[in-house]
């Protein structure tokens, strides 16, 4: 029987793109979140503008990592719970190529746009236009990274009762290559050092994950699905 | 067509187990190719995850499964199709986006006119642009079903059906019988779980679980 790819493809990003529209509380979820830190750290940090400016960049960080990270160990339990993960293992296109299209799609709807709100926050903490341009890129290009180990742990803990608890375990540890090297960019900027070597470390582990977060997840799924 | 007519599927020695459960030890099918099987069994006798098994969703412990002669695992998921007893219809979407997007990931062309057609020979065309969510379980059976009146279904080598009369109306009953019937003219097995005491079907093979 004649297997139209394209169909595929334009199918999986349709339904993903109409799965985050008609949910789109979990994006509301997530910016009231990151407002709810950003306005809370400064408050506990006092009036000084000293502290806050030494400060000012881990708090954006950290808004956006944790409210993305209650997201991430759901990028396949709705799929699992309705029959989905099945029709994408009974698909012609392999699972590996899919969860691939998954990810980014995710990160492309639910994590990019995201990045529109760093300008706005970084402003309201006085950090300067040089380090808000850099911490968008790097952002950007850690998401993606963020997405991938998202789908590892997701992957791994379909089936199990306690996803909740364990999802954010075993992200956390996975994500500190990107928090260092992340960070690292912005201090070198700070301290008016060459960033670039610190980026293609970010850009090479997220490379990385590219490669081995699918063939992973592929792996949990049909395990998942299977037992 | 003549090979296809030479295509058989048995089940040699086959175990299976869940958890700690034995669901089959040496189980041996010969299933009517092409042809109607029903499978019978009391709840819990393991037919879903017979079916299951046959879709390679499950594992078997010990044994063969032959699958029309010796088809590949890959061609074997483009030859069959698995209707589970629950629905499997994404709440977030419409039926006719969920049949649109359960079309596009088999690879088949999908277009309005061909779902909308294959909801009014279920008699549901107007519950097209309903939410999954909104529907009662009647619906999304029927809409679950509708996947099978697709021309491609009946290309297909094999229809696993589970338990498909369950919430099913009178007229759903008919249609999903007409269907079979033209599927099993086109040389097509299918392979079904029921509860039923009696079959509207001529011809059929019953395995008892």
């Amino acid at each position: 029987m004649k297997i139209n790819f394209k169909n595929i493809l334009i199918a999986l990003i349709e339904k993903e793109f109409k799965s985050y529209l008609r949910s789109i509380n979990n994006f509301m979820n997530m910016i009231v979140f990151m407002i709810a830190i950003i306005i809370l750290f400064p408050l506990t940090v006092g009036p000084s503008e000293e502290k806050l400016t030494l400060v000012s960049n881990a708090i954006v960080w950290i808004a956006l990592i944790v409210s993305i990270i209650p997201t991430l160990d759901k990028i396949y339990i709705s799929d699992f719970k309705n029959g989905w993960l099945e029709q994408y293992y009974y698909s012609p296109l392999l699972l590996e190529i899919i969860i691939l299209i998954k990810c980014f799609v995710f990160w492309f709807f639910l994590i990019i746009p995201l990045t529109i709100f760093i300008p706005i926050f970084s402003i309201l903490l006085n950090i300067s236009f040089l380090i808000i341009f850099w911490n968008i890129i790097i952002f950007a290009i850690g998401s993606l990274g963020f997405c991938l180990i998202g789908s590892i742990c997701s992957s791994l803990t379909l089936g199990t009762k306690s996803n909740n608890l364990i999802s954010p375990l075993l992200i956390l540890p996975l994500a500190i290559p990107i928090f260092i090297f992340g960070n690292g960019v912005v201090e070198a900027v700070k301290s008016n050092y060459d960033p670039l070597p610190n980026l293609y470390l970010l850009i090479t582990v997220c490379l990385i994950l590219l490669i081995i977060s699918p063939l992973i997840s592929a792996y949990s799924i049909k395990i998942a699905l299977t037992k | 067509m003549a090979s296809r007519l030479k295509d058989n599927m048995i089940l040699k020695n086959i175990s299976l187990t869940r958890g700690l459960k034995t669901i089959f030890s040496s189980l041996n099918i010969e299933f009517l190719c092409p042809g109607l099987n029903i499978i019978k069994g009391e709840n819990g006798s393991g037919k879903t995850s017979l079916l299951m098994m046959i879709s390679t969703l499950l594992q078997e412990d010990r044994g063969t499964i032959i699958r029309f002669g010796k088809l590949k695992k890959n061609d074997w998921l483009n030859e069959h199709v698995l209707i589970k007893q629950n629905s499997s219809l994404s709440d977030d979407l419409t039926i006719e986006e969920n049949l649109k997007i359960w079309c596009g990931l088999k690879g088949w062309d999908f277009n309005t006119d061909k779902i909308e057609k294959s909801l009014k020979n279920f008699g549901i065309l107007k519950y097209k642009n309903f939410l999954v969510s909104e529907c009662s379980s009647g619906i999304k059976k029927k809409a679950e079903l509708s996947k099978l009146s697709f021309d491609e279904s009946f290309k297909l080598k094999c229809w696993l059906l589970d338990e498909p009369l369950n919430h099913l109306d009178e007229n759903g009953k008919l249609f999903l019988k007409k269907i079979m019937d033209k599927f099993i003219n086109m040389n097509g097995t299918i392979l079904q779980t029921s509860h039923e005491k009696k079959f509207n079907h001529k011809n059929f093979k019953l395995i008892k679980l």
